[in-house]
């Protein structure tokens, strides 16, 4: 339990870092999904196969060498950039990647006749995806973006194998320093779950709510 | 000069010629069915009608606007004109409010003045003023199907455009979509059905297409027409047995 104890500020301090970096891939890899899947259902051929060839490069390498690409390839080429930068670049990409293939399937089951129905009234394309098929697509995207997420939380612990000093990584040094690696693990572990549980519960919440006005 | 003129449309998915150099002119006023078996062509006419299929040759004009072959209907082109689909397509997100007035709001940028107005009247004129506020799922399919009319109808189009709408309505619910068009066309809205219910056709219509392989077959006052048809194919749709 010393250990615990003594080491719990920087346990604390790394939790915070982890929370920050996923918030910032989440939220940068969101933006640019967004683009991803919106381009992934455009009208014009070369937008839909820059985003599809995006998609798939992505999805086709691990998470832990986009990192090395990022962090140690480009730094061949003369820019360095500090590790936590790195990680939020290569992450973002990542999530991009797998949030706009989500997001464009989701705008995809919205049935065609509601594209119709809005073209009818007059609506341009853009207009009728972001006011009449987005709020549909979203309630069909909620649960594999939420687990997409969850997982995404779990994947920014890779981000301790180029130096970000984030929960893993502080968990590794105070492995090493207490010789408590079952505890200090295990803890780390613990504070994983408790920063994905409330996710997947928010989720499900949404999703009930979103039934009762169905 | 007719509200809506079609003149020589052909249209064809691949190789199957689904409309072939067909003409017809609508009346402004007029209530016109299309009948006619699956397959004949009709719900194409309507939907060529209402801009919302490409075709190969001929042209279109409703009003002022005019669409001619190879040629995407733009929104100066849906201006005039309001459609009603077989399954409602309302947005299920939006209330029945919502859903008739959001066009009028987005797509037209009228005063929230004008719009409140025009949503309300055109939910009275289908008798839904009391579900305003109620989402799509929690109508039966004839009040979703009066609220699809009214979105039609607060564009103040020229002519409104219905395919199908009631073949996927239960027996019990057709009735008040049936008595809601019937109201209209006394009101004087032109108006342009696709249906293969001859007795809806017939309490609605004054006008009777009957379509058979991508032309017009037969076609006259609603009364006559289902009495008298002058041809086999009409009479067999009927149901009538000619000696």
């Amino acid at each position: 339990m010393d250990v615990i104890i003594t080491y719990l500020p920087s346990l604390a301090v790394s939790a915070a870092n982890t929370l920050l970096l996923f918030l910032a891939c989440a939220g940068v890899g969101a933006v640019l999904g967004l683009v991803v899947a919106i381009m992934r259902t455009a009208r014009l051929t070369i937008l839909r196969e820059i985003s599809r060839l995006f998609i798939f490069v992505i999805q086709g390498t691990p998470a832990l060498l986009l990192l090395f690409i990022v962090h140690y390839g480009i730094a061949t080429l003369g820019i360095r950039l500090p590790p936590a930068l790195s990680a939020t670049v290569a992450l973002s990409l990542y999530a991009a990647g797998f949030l706009g293939e989500i997001w464009r399937g989701a705008i995809e089951a919205v049935p065609r006749t509601q594209w119709e129905a809005a073209r009818s009234l007059g609506f341009a394309r853009t207009q009728a995806l972001l006011l009449l098929i987005a709020p549909q697509a979203i309630w069909i995207a909620l649960p594999a973006t939420v687990g997409f997420l969850v997982s995404l939380m779990k994947v920014t612990s890779l981000a301790a194998i180029i130096g970000v000093v984030e929960l893993t990584k502080s968990g590794m040094v105070i492995a090493n320093l207490s010789f408590e690696p079952m505890i200090v693990y295990g803890l780390i572990a613990a504070t994983y779950f408790a920063m994905c549980w409330p996710m997947s519960v928010l989720s499900r919440h949404l999703e009930k709510g979103q039934h009762a006005t169905r | 000069m007719p509200l809506v003129s079609v003149r020589h449309l052909s249209k064809s998915y691949g190789s199957s010629l689904v409309l072939d150099s067909l003409s017809l002119d609508i009346e402004k006023s007029s209530v016109v069915a299309v009948l006619g078996r699956s397959g004949s062509g009709k719900s194409t006419l309507l939907r060529c009608v209402g801009g919302l299929e490409v075709f190969q040759s001929g042209q279109v004009s409703c009003d002022t606007q005019e669409l001619k072959a190879h040629q995407a209907a733009d929104k100066s082109y849906f201006r005039n004109i309001g459609v009603v689909f077989q399954h409602f397509n309302l947005f299920p997100h939006l209330t029945a409010l919502s859903n008739v007035t959001i066009a009028l709001r987005k797509v037209q940028k009228l005063s929230k003045q004008v719009v409140d107005e025009r949503g309300r009247r055109a939910l009275e004129t289908v008798g839904l003023w009391d579900k305003a506020h109620a989402y799509p799922a929690r109508l039966s399919g004839g009040q979703q199907q009066r609220v699809a009319i009214a979105r039609a109808l607060a564009l103040e189009p020229k002519i409104l455009l219905l395919d199908e709408v009631t073949s996927a309505l239960d027996p019990e619910l057709v009735e008040e979509v049936i008595g809601v068009l019937r109201s209209l066309a006394e009101r004087g809205h032109t108006m342009l059905l696709v249906t293969h219910d001859i007795r809806f056709a017939q309490t609605v219509a004054d006008q009777i297409v009957f379509m058979h392989q991508g032309k017009i077959h037969e076609q006259g006052p609603a009364r006559e027409i289902i009495r008298q048809p002058r041809t086999d194919e009409l009479a067999q749709f009927l149901g009538i047995k000619q000696n």
